[in-house]
């Protein structure tokens, strides 16, 4: 399972975002989730991030009544600074049309080739009469992405996730339960095409009221039980913080190795939590002297 | 003489006739800028046009955060945005966030854009982009410091929106001294009339300052080569058509255009450089990364360019 952390794109001096990008690298987890805050870009954000070149980048946009293209054109030149590492969540605005239209342009402007798309809020190109020299029929959005299948992943759009066969990210409040049933209604929506999904969520996590041990059983069980294989945990403390670095550690070294194999030779996680448990130890005597 | 002296323009564009990997170009751009502040610059410009074949990056404030955060001091400007093309509200938010990722670094340079097919794109008629350019400043004005915003043009009604707004000029390369001190003049006066200070004022110029193999000759050749094809293909003559529609206006432009570049040695181009500040040109942004200049060849330009010129002229 592929482990990383939520961080609320409006709430941190922006300046932050690469530090924060980095630290996460650095703890040895595999994503950073930019929930949108507007009326802050969470693409520019990403793009901060190019440099640490380790992480898988998510950026959270709520589909608004402007127009899609220029998400297009962000969407593709953040993925070619971040070299295919970028994932769009796309996060409905409640009205399903806007949400479609803006989701068939972005899939259109993730090909290599030009297209022309004609819906109820936007046609591309617009073909008004008044801009007549050299006209085109089709739009080419350049750059294309680096990745030869740019990753958009949709919030509170289940509809629209079995329609284009596009996974959903599951959110926070949504209990394991609740995920269970929303895949298994995909799953046979799309039968084998499904297989070809990752299965994304989000969970909140306080060290304080949870055991990261006990993290990674529930984890565990929403992997078996519904498929869950990546997330992204929002912590409740500041991103930045050294209580927020000692959560990353707890989930780079103790959740994230119990969620990669099915099962553990018995023993192996008591091994764990006594080596650990040793360097702690020692790392606060060394601290004292 | 002293002023602020950067460079341009970077377009991440892949030609016909000198075809680039974008991906080095985009994943290379961090370090790229690094380069740039180590030898001095002032900042580092980058153009923005969109729906063409070369890929010219249409969303440049997208490089721009990635490049800040290795860098200190350079600032980062866009020459230009065109913002009439764009939701003025939504740039805002997005320029807004990347002059915080930039620590405050960042030049927002905005021009009107004059290809039909952008506009076109974008559900817009290119006929309305003066009046929307009028709102868009409107909004930014309220959001950035006034002469943190530079705006592209030469109508005196350009000027004019400029100057009363305490904005920062950022004049093409081809103006003449007599057009220069007029421009100027007129935003002088639009600044005193609105009771703002005036911004800054800059210049873009194409430059090229010989270095071995890449001469006068191997560049003026190519920068000719260069704008017959933008030119060509792009720029409306006399609101009719595109330039190879019609070959005289096309050839009398593209002439214009490259008589106005600055090329020769050191000494040469630090003197003809110097008369600007002696017209009131604060800000220089000089230009030799064209698509013809390959990667190394312009690190070496830049580097002769920082150690002889910009040691003379810079501030």
């Amino acid at each position: 399972m592929r482990l990383g952390v939520v961080i609320d794109g409006g709430t941190i001096p922006a300046a932050l975002a690469p530090v924060l990008a980095e630290l996460t690298e650095r703890a040895g987890l595999d994503l950073v989730w930019w929930r949108s805050s507007a009326p802050r870009s969470t693409l520019a954000l990403a793009a901060s991030c190019a440099r640490v070149d380790g992480l898988v980048v998510g950026a959270e946009v709520v589909v608004d009544d402007t127009h899609p293209l220029y998400l297009a054109e962000e969407r593709n030149v953040v993925d070619q600074l971040l070299g295919g590492r970028l994932v769009v969540g796309l996060r409905s605005s409640g009205r399903r049309e806007l949400d479609r239209e803006w989701l068939q342009v972005l899939l259109a402007a993730g090909a290599p080739a030009p297209f022309r798309h004609e819906g109820p809020h936007f046609t591309v190109p617009a073909g008004l009469p008044e801009n007549r020299i050299n006209p085109e029929r089709q739009v080419r959005v350049t750059p294309a992405p680096f990745s030869l299948e740019p990753q958009v992943w949709l919030l509170d759009a289940p509809e629209l996730a079995g329609r284009y066969g596009i996974s959903p990210l599951v959110g926070a409040t949504t209990s394991a339960a609740d995920a269970e049933r929303q895949w298994a209604a995909l799953a046979a929506d799309l039968a084998e095409r499904a297989a070809r999904l990752r299965r994304p969520g989000v969970r909140t996590w306080d060290p304080a009221t949870t055991d990261a041990a006990a993290l990674a059983i529930e984890l565990r069980a929403e992997r078996d039980r519904w498929g869950l294989d990546t997330l992204a945990l929002d912590l409740p403390m500041e991103p930045g913080s050294a209580e927020w670095t000692a959560a990353l550690a707890e989930l780079a070294g103790v959740v994230r190795p119990r969620l990669q194999a099915h099962t553990l030779p018995p023993g192996l996680e008591e091994f764990w939590d006594d080596l650990r448990t040793t360097r702690r130890e020692t790392n606060e005597r060394e601290v004292t002297t | 003489m002293a002023i602020d002296v950067g460079v341009g323009l970077w377009t991440f564009q892949s030609t016909a006739h000198h075809p680039r990997s974008l991906a080095r170009q985009y994943r290379g751009f961090p370090a790229v800028a690094q380069r740039v502040e180590e030898l001095g610059y002032a900042d580092i410009w980058l153009g923005e046009h969109r729906f063409w074949y070369d890929a010219w990056c249409p969303a440049p404030l997208m490089p721009i955060a990635a490049a800040a955060a290795g860098t200190d001091r350079l600032r980062f400007g866009t020459a230009m945005m065109l913002l009439p093309q764009h939701d003025a509200v939504r740039l805002a938010a997005v320029a807004e966030t990347v002059q915080g990722v930039a620590a405050g670094r960042l030049e927002l340079g905005v021009g009107l854009g004059h290809r039909d097919a952008e506009f076109d794109g974008l559900g817009l008629q290119r006929r309305q982009r003066g009046k929307r350019m009028e709102s868009g400043l409107d909004v930014l004005g309220e959001r950035f410091l006034p002469s943190s915003v530079w705006v592209g043009g030469m109508a005196p009604a350009a000027l004019r929106r400029l100057g009363s707004r305490g904005m920062s000029s950022l004049m093409p390369q081809t103006l003449d001294a007599e057009t220069t001190r007029r421009a100027i003049a007129t935003i002088d006066a639009a600044a005193a009339e609105a009771g703002v200070p005036r911004g800054r004022v800059g210049m873009l110029k194409d430059v090229w300052v010989e270095t071995g193999d890449h001469d006068r000759a191997w560049f003026l050749a190519r920068l000719r080569e260069h704008y017959l094809e933008e030119a060509g293909a792009w720029w409306v003559m006399k609101g009719e058509r595109h330039g190879f529609a019609m070959p005289d206006d096309l050839e009398a432009q593209v002439q214009r255009v490259v008589d106005s570049a600055v090329v020769g040695t050191p000494d040469e181009v630090a003197a003809e450089l110097a008369s600007l500040e002696a017209l009131g040109v604060d800000h220089l942004v000089a230009r030799p990364c064209f698509d013809f200049v390959a990667p190394e060849v312009l690190d070496v330009e830049l580097e002769v360019f920082a150690t002889t010129v910009l040691k003379e002229v810079g501030r």
